[in-house]
């Protein structure tokens, strides 16, 4: 579904990423994780062709994101940290907006708009201006917006911040939806708890280098995410 | 506290100005781009207000009324400083993004407002030098300035603009008020600024007479007595008077320090109150699919709508195409009277309207150079860029929504403009054709270059739509580019081609802004397009 062969990324003279490499198969749901400045958001950007990078290949599907950024966008959705959306349009709008550039058929996208406007309360406020929405409204509404065009693979960097319980339980349980019909799913967390219990796999990230990738239990071994997170956090301080 | 804030301020201010987020300090090349750029606006706004100031000069000195010289740059300075201000003052002091984190830090709400009049005063003060050193330039040319005028103009100076804060912050105040729980603000504020932009237009348009005819019946005294810090200035500074100063000192400072007192007792509850319009309710409806690029469109479109200031600012063009048609219209009997004019005197028209049909077409690409949309809306993507940047589209597809939507929002109005122009003057069918194809041609130029200024100098790090519309170098590229690529041909006509005929002119003038379409579009189209791309 996501192959990362070799990704570097630099930034002056500071390499963000530093010869990543990840599989992320049909079915997964791939945890990231790092501390802040790890290197989490330039990987995620650099996969959704938003980041240009200096070396390596990325291939969503088969296709290079490099060669045809395109068609590797048609198959994928991307959900920021912070969802800032266009606070002039209301929420229908936006919805609109985004079917309509994921070429979303009517009865589709209106069937998706009542479906997921409903299971995450937001559909009275849908004709809202944008800006008058709370931070946990714009995020469920960039939610709504990536699951409209039915993407095989999305990646999202924390979509947890912001939500309130029962719309964190909605994202989890629409996740394994997603990968129950043969989508991926690739985001980053800083809640360890949530990427232990989700993520089927997990990939740690430290100074832009992937320091351990795997199933969660191997990775994990005997003890907790947490206990190996602070464990290779003490190593690089010793 | 007040001086830290107030520097902080004025730091973001400048950072903007001469540092670029992704690479820290701006270039050289750019830094000195910016300083030459803003030396031709600064040298051409000065240049302007002394050929005014001289105009006024010549007529108060006609009139014998010296006084009046100062009192009417007394009232300018207010008019100029108000205008300039009041959505300044509206934005800054009531809708300021950072309230809150200031709010919770152990700062006196009293130091959070000082700053930001102090902020505003500053604002003034720019525009008050923009009239008064012209004017006094334009004085010291004519007459002296005796040593007794000295100081009281500077205090005059100095103390005037305080009224005019005052005023500013009482009117954005009201303005915070009456559209804060407003549904449709856009439309509010696109009728206060039309009716701004007319009363401008009839003042600058008559004013020369509205001001002889005062002088002539002795009006200017009484006109002043509803103004008396504008008369009480003229009386001052020429004078020497001390109680003239004195009451102009407590005219302007009192004001202001009730306005300052009342708003600091305001200030929490004005900063933290929510404001939000009736809530509108979501009524499922069936909605037509529209293609990607249309939709693209139309997000443009309804992005400019919803902004007064980017109307007003970005498409101004707009605005004075439509009056330009008024003016042809109501003046119809006059274009009429004109030619006759000619034609009872022998003079052969088909010699003299060509004339009248240049400067009109001329006029109306003027226009034009002030509807640049494009020049900021990348940069108005803000933090959303990253929209565009994971949807599927091309780099083509972003330019053909942004351009298209320049052209859509300018075509309208020019064609009215184009049409009345071609129905009032005897105009043969090729002068027809120009007085269309030229303005839309130079339309669709200008909105390129736009676009092409704004690839090449996006800016995203800004928390107020007001420092990219306004403050940003695509923006001044967009506007004085435009300008430039339509003065030259009119230089050079003026120096060195006047002898061509003006169908022939005209006819060269849209070779020449289809070259210049041509070229741009290439430009876009292969090295724009690399650009955007690493954006």
């Amino acid at each position: 579904m996501l192959k990362i062969q070799g990704l570097t990324k630099t930034y002056g003279n500071k390499k963000a990423v530093d010869n990543l490499s990840l599989h992320i198969c049909p079915g997964d749901i791939y945890g990231f994780i790092g501390h802040n400045g790890a290197g989490k958001t330039t990987t995620i950007k650099a996969c959704c062709g938003i980041l240009n990078f200096d070396a390596g290949e990325i291939f969503v599907n088969g296709i290079s994101i490099k060669a045809n950024p395109l068609e590797c966008k048609k198959r994928l959705a991307y959900i920021p940290d912070n969802p800032d959306i266009y606070e002039f349009l209301s929420g229908i709008q936006y919805l609109n907006f985004i079917a309509d550039v994921y070429g979303v058929g009517q009865k589709e996208r209106q069937e998706k708009i009542k479906h997921y406007g409903d299971i995450f309360a937001l559909t009275p406020d849908l004709a809202q201006p944008v800006s008058a929405y709370s931070h946990g409204m714009k995020q469920k509404l960039a939610i709504i917006s990536a699951l409209l065009h039915s993407p095989k693979l999305m990646m999202l960097d924390e979509p947890f911040v912001g939500l309130d319980p029962v719309a964190a339980h909605t994202v989890k349980e629409i996740i394994k939806e997603v990968c129950k019909n043969g989508g991926a799913i690739f985001f980053s967390t800083h809640v360890l708890e949530v990427a232990e219990k989700l993520c089927n796999k997990i990939a740690i990230i430290k100074d832009g280098r992937l320091v351990v990738s795997g199933e969660t239990a191997t990775v994990r071994g005997d003890s907790s995410l947490e206990t190996l997170f602070l464990e290779l956090a003490g190593k690089e301080n010793d | 506290m007040t001086k830290l804030l107030f520097k902080i301020q004025l730091s973001a201010l400048f950072s903007r100005t001469f540092k670029s987020k992704k690479k820290g300090q701006r270039s050289t090349v750019k830094k000195i781009l910016i300083g030459l750029f803003t030396l031709y606006i600064v040298g051409a706004l000065l240049f302007s207000s002394g050929m005014i100031m001289h105009g006024i000069y010549t007529l108060t000195s006609s009139f014998q009324m010296p006084q009046a010289y100062f009192s009417i740059l007394a009232f300018f300075i207010l008019v100029l400083c108000l205008i300039g201000s009041v959505f300044s003052a509206q934005s800054l002091l009531f809708e300021a993004k950072d309230n809150d984190l200031l709010l919770s830090m152990p700062i006196p709400p009293q130091a959070i407002l000082l700053s930001r009049f102090l902020l505003l005063l500053l604002l003034e003060y720019l525009f008050e030098l923009f009239l008064a050193i012209p004017a006094v330039v334009v004085y010291c040319m004519n007459s002296t300035l005796s040593a007794i005028q000295i100081v009281p103009l500077v205090l005059a100076l100095v103390v005037l603009p305080f009224l005019s804060l005052a005023c500013s912050c009482l009117i954005g105040w009201l303005l915070s008020a009456i559209t804060a729980r407003m549904r449709r603000k856009t439309l509010f504020y696109t009728f206060f600024y039309l009716l701004f932009f007319a009363a401008y237009f009839y003042v600058v348009s008559n004013g020369q007479s509205m001001l002889t005819t005062l002088m002539q019946n002795g009006g200017l005294d009484q006109l002043f007595t509803y103004v008396p810090p504008a008369f009480l200035f003229g009386k001052a500074v020429y004078s020497g008077d001390s109680l003239s100063l004195l009451y102009l000192l407590l005219w302007c400072i009192l004001p202001l320090f009730l306005v300052l007192l009342m708003q600091s007792k305001l200030f929490i509850r004005i900063a933290t109150t929510k404001k939000s319009a009736k809530k509108r309710v979501y009524k499922e409806k069936r909605v037509k699919q529209a293609p990607p690029r249309w939709a693209l469109l139309r997000k443009e479109l309804r992005r400019f709508f919803s902004l007064p200031l980017y109307i007003f600012n970005s498409a101004i063009g707009i605005f004075m195409e439509l009056f330009l048609s008024v003016f042809l219209l109501i003046k119809r009997d006059g274009i009429a009277n004109v030619i006759t004019y000619i034609t009872e005197q022998e003079l052969k028209s088909d010699q003299i309207t060509p004339y009248l049909s240049m400067l009109i077409i001329v006029m109306l690409v003027f226009c034009c150079s002030a509807t640049v949309t494009t020049s900021v809306s990348i940069s108005l993507e803000g933090n959303r860029f990253w929209i565009l940047q994971s949807a599927p589209f091309t780099a083509t597809d972003v330019f053909i929504a942004k351009v298209g939507a320049n052209v859509v929002i300018a075509t309208p109005p020019l064609i009215l403009a184009c049409l009345i122009t071609s129905l009032l003057l005897p105009l043969s069918g090729k002068e027809i054709a120009l007085v269309f194809l030229l303005p839309l041609t130079a339309q669709g130029c200008f909105a390129l270059l736009g676009m092409i200024g704004n690839v090449l100098f996006p800016r995203f790090d800004w928390t107020n739509e007001t420092v990219v519309i306004k403050q940003s170098l695509s923006a001044f590229v967009g506007m004085i580019g435009s300008m430039a690529l339509t003065a030259l041909p009119l230089i050079l006509y003026i120096q060195w081609l006047h002898f061509i005929a003006p169908l022939a002119y005209l006819l060269y003038c849209w070779i020449y802004f289809l070259l210049l379409t041509g070229i741009f579009l290439a430009y876009l189209l292969t090295a724009g397009k690399k650009k955007y791309e690493r954006i």
